[in-house]
């Protein structure tokens, strides 16, 4: 609400005719959440140049859109303004007055027609094509009549459309309570229904008939609205057939047609892996414990496929972009039995530790395609942040909850709407994945310290004790992926070390400004005189990619100079997934095989006299102090 | 707390939610209890219908517009709320 508030102080300071530009209000306003705080949004900004609100260099696309009614419908121009405001569209609205719809239609020289609109809404009620006076008995009394209404709304909307080059949209129309109630009997009521959706029929035929009309099935959407479809009591007095639910949800499906009218509309799809298109981390849990397939939760994920793949043949191309190991990807793609979605559905895949940001722009460098037709979906909070600040073009779908309602959070924006779809729209993946083919994707680390900088990172470091190590141990025995000797400690040997003189056992915690992830890795040392050896290493892969384990490194040699030692040793067994693990180590030396060693663990050496390992300049290390166990 | 206290309170807050309300869809700041609707600027039908559905989502309440368009100024409709609020 606060925020909501703070918006509308800020519209309010860009609406004089000298007030000063505001380039930031535009993006801002996808923060509004009130139903009420949008339309006031809405009413503020109609005479607000958007260029005032627009950073330098992005120009909205202009649209004119008439509003014209069967009955007062202005209430909904100003929830529309801010909905198509919000979609990048800069609207020209002109709005025609109670039950003007007929008139301004037919007349070549009206208002309407002088606007020149690019769309015009015709807004419809129930009794524009009800007759005042029907028989509940005989409800030939009410079809009659209620056709011919109809079909005189047919020929005015025809001659429109031929005189202008206005895409006109109609759209279903609910049936007041009331009406149906006047109808006792039920063979009355079902006969009642049966000629209302013939009516509703012919609505929906109109599309098909004539070439620039398109018709929304208004009704069919509003069976899960939830409240009332009208207010008597504004319908009487102000000719007001909508209640503001109604006109809110009629604003943002008009939007979205707007939308695909002016081609804003997202043409490629960039989905996350882990926790998006499946349950669980392919990384840690492998491609037998992913969640997909089955009874609830994988059958969730498996419905996301499903509709991704819907989307797939109506032309939206699919693209993976994922922190993972490409070559497990693939593998999981092309074989796991409960998967929908294939390699062959998606036009690149982009698998690797690198900064989504990066790779998204990568692959839509490859595919030759706008930032601004770019839907990414993910639900890690960091990597949606990432993105969105990173590439403000792209509109960004952060999954969170119960994955039951993931499919619809990635339909329901309605990003991808086009007025019709075609044959060549089922061919457009094969067309695209051709460019992409050759695409290596292998975005960098570098240079993320901007962004990170501003995320606020703290890496908490603690020597185990009785309330972290069960934790620790935990963290060991399921990190399969940034873990530098797989196995190796259970909780009987992390209890030895943690209470030996010669070794220690310290955990890390992680928290930034989205909040505490908790303990999030541990390292097992071994202390000798001149060398301290890393025993091993793990960390949770929901961390990865922002420096963590170089503040633990930086601190694990600041410990070992202090104690007097020279080099810094690490044991790394590498195995099939623990491939991140790597990270760790690149500033040590390889020394070969550990001595002994007949499972391919490697030593790594770090000399503590030259090495020069600090904690990242982004990275806020809290360093705790050892208390006795 | 007494119970007239009390309603003095309940009282107060709501006329100042309704400040801020008709403040807000008029786009007038600086109301008073005693400002007439009628001498407002901005005041059309529709406002007075905008008001009244914010009124009704703010207090949960719902209007006879009968006597929501029988008010002259804020305290009355104060005092409208208020039994309607009683009435819940």
């Amino acid at each position: 609400m606060h925020t909501d508030e703070d918006l509308l102080a800020r519209i309010r300071a860009v609406r004089g005719p000298d007030a000063p530009a505001d380039p930031g209000l535009l993006a801002a306003l996808a923060g509004l959440t009130a139903p009420t705080a949008r339309r006031d949004a809405g009413r503020l900004l109609a005479n607000v140049p958007p260029a005032r609100i627009t950073p330098e260099g992005r120009a909205l696309r202009p649209l004119r859109v008439a509003i014209a009614g069967t009955f007062t419908a202005e209430n909904v121009a100003p929830l529309l303004r801010l909905e198509l405001l919000r979609s990048g569209i800069a609207p020209e609205l002109h709005v025609s007055g109670f039950d003007q719809l007929l008139v301004e239609l037919s007349d070549p020289d009206s208002e309407l027609a002088r606007f020149a609109p690019d769309v015009t809404l015709c807004l419809l009620h129930d009794e524009a094509l009800l007759p005042l006076d029907w028989d509940p008995a005989d409800i030939e009394t009410l079809s009659g009549p209620a056709a011919h209404r109809l079909a005189m709304l047919e020929q005015a909307v025809a001659g429109f459309a031929e005189r202008s080059t206005s895409a006109v949209v109609l759209h279903t129309v609910p049936l007041a309570r009331a009406q149906q109630r006047r109808v006792i009997g039920y063979a009355g009521r079902a006969e009642l229904g049966a000629a209302w959706r013939e009516l509703n029929q012919n609505l929906l035929d109109l599309g098909a008939r004539h070439p620039s009309v398109h018709v929304l099935d208004f009704e069919a959407l509003l069976v899960d609205h939830p409240g009332p479809v009208r207010d008597d009591r504004l319908h009487r007095f102000g000719g007001i057939a909508w209640t503001f639910g109604v006109e809110a949800e009629f604003a943002r499906e008009a939007a979205a047609f707007c939308r695909a009218t002016a081609g804003r509309t997202g043409k490629l799809l960039v989905v996350d892996l882990d926790n998006t298109l499946w349950g669980g981390v392919l990384g840690d849990d492998g491609p037998e414990g992913i969640q997909v397939g089955g009874g609830y939760p994988g059958s969730c994920y498996t419905e996301l496929q499903r509709g991704l793949l819907a989307l797939k043949r109506q032309g939206v191309l699919l693209a993976v972009c994922s922190k993972n190991e490409q070559s497990a990807v693939d593998a999981v793609l092309a074989s796991h039995p409960e998967l929908l979605l294939r390699p062959d559905d998606f036009v690149a895949r982009a698998a690797n530790w690198g900064r989504k940001d990066h790779n998204i722009r990568q692959i839509v460098e490859t595919l030759n395609i706008g930032l601004d037709s770019v839907v990414f979906v993910d639900d890690s909070p960091f990597e949606c942040d990432l993105v969105a600040r990173e590439l403000p073009e792209v509109k960004v779908v952060r999954l969170s909850g119960d994955p039951a309602g993931h499919l619809a959070a990635v339909l329901e924006p309605q990003f991808f709407g086009a007025l019709s779809t075609t044959a060549t729209d089922r061919e457009r993946t094969g067309m695209y994945r051709a460019r992409a083919e050759r695409a290596d994707f292998a975005a960098s680390f570098a240079s993320a310290n901007d962004y990170l900088t501003g995320l606020g990172l703290k890496v908490t470091v603690a020597p185990a004790d009785e309330f972290n190590l069960p934790r620790l141990v935990q963290l060991a025995a399921r990190t399969n992926q940034f873990n530098l000797n797989p196995g190796a400690h259970g909780e009987s040997r992390t209890r030895e070390m943690a209470a030996s003189v010669d070794h220690a056992v310290l955990g890390f915690e992680v928290s930034d400004r989205f909040g505490r992830e908790g303990w999030v890795g541990a390292a097992w040392v071994a202390k000798g005189p001149d060398h301290w050896l890393v025993e091993n290493f793990v960390m949770s892969c929901r961390v990865f990619s922002r420096g963590v384990e170089h503040a633990v490194l930086a601190h694990l040699a600041e410990l070992a100079r202090a104690a007097g030692a020279t080099t810094l040793h690490a044991d790394y067994r590498r195995g099939e997934r623990n491939g991140p693990a790597a990270s760790l180590v690149e500033a040590f030396a390889e020394t070969g095989a550990t001595d002994g060693a007949t499972d391919g663990t490697t030593r790594y050496a770090l000399d503590l006299s030259t090495a020069d390992v600090a904690v990242p300049a982004w990275i806020e290390l809290d360093r705790r102090e050892p208390t006795h166990v | 707390m007494s119970d007239a206290s009390l309603s003095d309170a309940t009282l107060s807050d709501v006329t100042g939610r309704l400040v801020g309300l008709v403040e807000q869809v008029t786009e007038l700041p600086g109301l008073t209890t005693e400002s007439r609707f009628q001498n407002l600027d901005n005041w059309t039908s529709l406002a007075a219908l905008r008001l009244l559905t914010d009124i009704e989502d703010t207090f949960g309440v719902q209007l006879d517009l009968r006597a929501y368009f029988a008010i002259a100024d804020i305290d009355q409709l104060s005092e409208l709320v208020t039994s309607a609020l009683a009435a819940r």
